[in-house]
């Protein structure tokens, strides 16, 4: 296999059930691509991953691999990183499952900033289900739970992860490969907890959050990563809307780092 | 023959130190003793009570009636004054109202505290009081102080010392003490208890024993001991304990690192195991070992937080949504969770199911001695190399709480379904048949009972002089059905006692066995547990009916 192929070594080879052009198969290949680069070997690898479409995403990729109850990717993987810190522990979910349902743990993830890489896949709704409103979608977000549009506005995601502790902060759309991938590396190589926030279009429910909307109306951040307030500030002031590093301060696990199992 | 004291008071004075130190004096001194706490859910204020049992014969539940009071402060006095009954005592301080009420010696307790070591310490002084009332040697006290103040320092302990040497000198004339004689130890013919420990620790030292490496947890009572004890061990030893956000986090997390080759467990209480229910069946679907240890207190939601109930039968034997089929250990006395709990970590392991271990909260708070604690040994990390864990090489595989099919991908085909799920049911283990110990004595009735209610039953039979007989199943699933038929054959007349308002352990026997017009049924679910007197009354009255 040569290094263009490298990242077939993660793939299990199954067709995956999304709708074509769903923006996870972007994301499947990114995260692939990234692990390749990253050369870890799959059985040292774990993947867990959350429920809705963009939590069968485990079931693609070669290694452990764990596809957990609704919401509850982030504390499972943390028991399996608490067990063994020797294993790469990757996260990877929906904005349902790690906003909704999962938002206590993906804060005191956050928080306990364990050492782990939590890669979102947002887009803006509940697509397994055929298309709910998601706590990420806008004020006035129109689906068939809110067909007078949403009275809620949505969450600011980056805003929050930052402030509850997280290590590493970046955003990236699901049809910028290159950048995607190289955010995971950066966030795997990162040790804490580290958020990547990939928007993934659902282009089957959701006619608002297209790959054109990514295009148009995501800017790349400008400001100094490595300062928490200038972060805050200018995600605050982005309504969350930025890609690229967003914040990268180095702080160690609060995790103990005994291995019980190995 | 067993006396018992009751230190009566206002609670986050001191009863329970009090009440602690007498348990273990007592102890330390070769009687079987049994404290028994109650008290509230709140920090300072209001009633508390700790009454210690003890005597030359073990003994599982606290008695009836008192022998001896003790009061500071109008709390405990409002509330138990009324049960000096003549031939009862009481030490009462000077400043309670007592005038005219036979039997009690008032002394300044809290006087003498206040103008000397200091007002805090009124119940150490009380203690020392009724120490010399008793006759127990004031050196009985001096490894429970050293042992219960350790952690705060030598100059707590001394100041605990000079508290109680004041009490000792405070001590009633001998022929003021009554007729109240401690047995001497030489008169014992039993043999002496070895330890004094709780529900708690017994489950906290059996997990370690085992080889229990990982605690995930969220606070809550009565069950929080057993996270603190096994946190503490961690801190010196090899081991994870993390405090999580929730139970759904703790439970997922023990998921996760069982997963990963720790040997993993949870320790809740009920609204806890409500919320658990999720994890109990994602370990089920995913076939990670789960041990789930559930203090039972009185529900539904907050219900009364530190009140004993056996309610979560019903709850545990189902498990969650869909066929979880988890094992269910009901271990009936503090040596039982010491052989049961290493076991049903090894049923977890080996049928890779979650298992929850089911106790009480008498069971787990109460202050008993103890003979032998036995921990059988399994190995557990020889059979965890039969499993794929992360980190083997050529292993992989995929998990999950979905159903899987052939491929190992998520399957919504019904013979997929119908072939991976027979194979589950296959697994249901049929072992557990001699999971149960039974107490034979007379035939004219069968006592069914689990948990701590053993120790009032044990108490009803010796009472009723050889009429019955009771049983005690250790495992509710897979309840040991064939043993449990056979025994159930020998009587005409069979009392379930359950510690619920629905009789969920009865209709567990009536599910399984068709003797239905022989199955009795007794039921308390008032917070208290049954009581000797109560069971004698109602078998009485049964077999006064023959």
């Amino acid at each position: 296999m040569n290094d263009h192929e490298a990242y077939k070594q993660y793939d299990r080879g199954h067709k995956p059930t999304w709708c074509t052009g769903c923006g996870d198969y972007g994301v499947l290949r990114a995260v692939e691509e990234a692990l390749a680069s990253l050369k870890i070997e799959p059985e040292n690898l774990v993947i867990v991953s959350g429920i809705g479409c963009s939590g069968r995403i485990s079931g693609y990729l070669k290694a452990y691999t764990f596809h957990s109850a609704h919401g509850r990717a982030l504390p499972v993987a943390e028991g399996i990183k608490l067990a063994n810190p020797k294993l790469q522990v990757l996260v990877l979910g929906g904005d349902g499952d790690g906003f909704a349902i999962g938002l206590g743990h993906t804060l005191h993830a956050a928080r306990r900033n364990s050492d782990l890489t939590y890669i979102m896949m947002t887009n803006h709704l509940y697509g397994l289900t055929k298309g709910q409103t998601s706590p990420v979608s806008p004020l006035g977000f129109v689906s068939s739970s809110t067909p007078a549009g949403s009275t809620h506005a949505g969450f600011n995601q980056p805003l929050m992860v930052m402030a509850a502790g997280a290590s590493f902060v970046a955003q990236g759309t699901a049809a910028q490969k290159e950048q995607v991938k190289d955010l995971i590396v950066q966030g795997v190589r990162t040790s804490g907890f580290s958020y990547i926030n990939i928007f993934s279009p659902c282009v089957t429910f959701n006619k608002v959050h297209t790959y054109k909307w990514a295009s148009e109306n995501l800017h790349e951040a400008t400001h100094n990563p490595h300062h928490l307030g200038e972060a805050l500030a200018e995600v605050a002031a982005h309504s969350g809307l930025l890609t690229g590093v967003l914040y990268n301060l180095h702080k160690s696990s609060i995790l103990s780092p005994s291995v019980l199992c190995s | 023959m067993h006396y018992s004291v009751k230190f009566s008071g206002t609670q986050g004075e001191g009863v329970d130190t009090a009440g602690e130190l007498m348990a273990a004096a007592l102890h330390g001194q070769g009687y079987w003793t049994y404290g028994y706490r109650n008290f509230s859910s709140r920090i300072k204020g209001g009633y508390a009570s700790f009454e210690v049992a003890f005597g030359i014969k073990p003994l599982r539940v606290k008695k009836e009636k008192q022998d001896v009071y003790v009061f500071i402060g109008p709390d405990g006095w409002e509330t138990d004054a009324r049960d000096i009954q003549p031939g009862v005592m009481a030490l009462a301080d000077s400043s309670l109202k007592t005038t005219g009420v036979e039997g009690v010696l008032a002394l300044p307790f809290l006087q003498v505290a206040s103008s000397g070591v200091g007002a805090i310490f009124k119940w150490v002084v009380a203690l020392g009081a009724l120490g010399a009332y008793l006759g127990l040697p004031q050196e009985a006290f001096n490894e429970p102080l050293a042992l219960v103040f350790s952690r705060k320092g030598t100059e707590l302990i001394a100041k605990n010392r000079a508290a109680l040497e004041v009490g000792y000198k405070m001590a009633p004339a001998p022929e003021q003490r009554g007729r109240f004689l401690l047995l001497q130890k030489s008169q014992q013919k039993e043999p002496s208890p070895l330890l004094l420990t709780r529900g708690s620790e017994v489950v906290a030292q059996a997990a370690l024993a085992v080889g229990c490496n990982f605690i995930s947890g969220y606070p809550i009572s009565p069950a929080s001991d057993v996270f603190s004890y096994l946190a503490r061990s961690f801190t010196s030893g090899p081991g994870v304990a993390i405090q999580t956000e929730d139970e759904i986090s703790a439970i997922d997390m023990a998921i996760g690192a069982s997963y990963a080759g720790a040997t993993a467990m949870v320790a809740t209480s009920g609204p806890g195991l409500s919320l658990m229910i999720e994890g109990i069946g994602l370990s089920s679907a995913t076939e990670v070992p789960l041990l789930v240890v559930n203090a039972q207190r009185v529900g539904p939601s907050t219900g009364m937080p530190t009140k004993h109930e056996q309610s979560d039968i019903n709850l545990s034997l189902v498990g969650g949504h869909g066929d979880v089929l988890p094992m269910v250990f009901c271990p009936s006395s503090l040596e039982e969770i010491g052989i049961d709990l290493p076991r049903a970590f090894y049923c977890a392991e080996k049928y890779r199911r979650p298992v929850i271990f089911l106790t009480d909260a008498a069971m787990m708070t109460a202050r008993a001695s103890v003979g032998e604690l036995c921990y059988p040994h399994y190995d557990l990390a020889e059979m965890k190399e039969t499993r794929a864990i992360p980190g083997a090489a050529g292993r992989m595989h995929h998990r999950s709480g979905n159903q899987l099919g052939a491929r190992g991908l998520p399957t919504e085909v019904a013979a997929a379904r119908r072939e991976a799920f027979s194979e589950r049911l296959k697994m249901w283990p049929e072992e557990m048949e001699d999971s149960f110990t039974m107490l034979s004595s007379g035939q004219e009735m069968l006592i069914v009972a689990i948990g701590s209610s053993r120790g009032a039953v044990e108490v009803a039979m010796e009472e009723l002089e050889g009429r019955v007989s009771a049983i005690f199943p250790r495992v509710l699933a897979p309840l040991p059905a064939k043993a449990l038929a056979q025994h159930f054959a020998q009587y005409e007349k069979i009392l379930v006692l359950d510690g619920n308002a629905q009789g969920q352990l009865l209709n567990l026997f009536k599910s399984h066995f068709a003797c239905h017009d022989r199955l009795l049924s007794q039921k308390r679910y008032d917070g208290e547990p049954f009581t000797p007197s109560e069971i004698i009354a109602y078998v009485k009255e049964v077999l006064r009916h023959e």
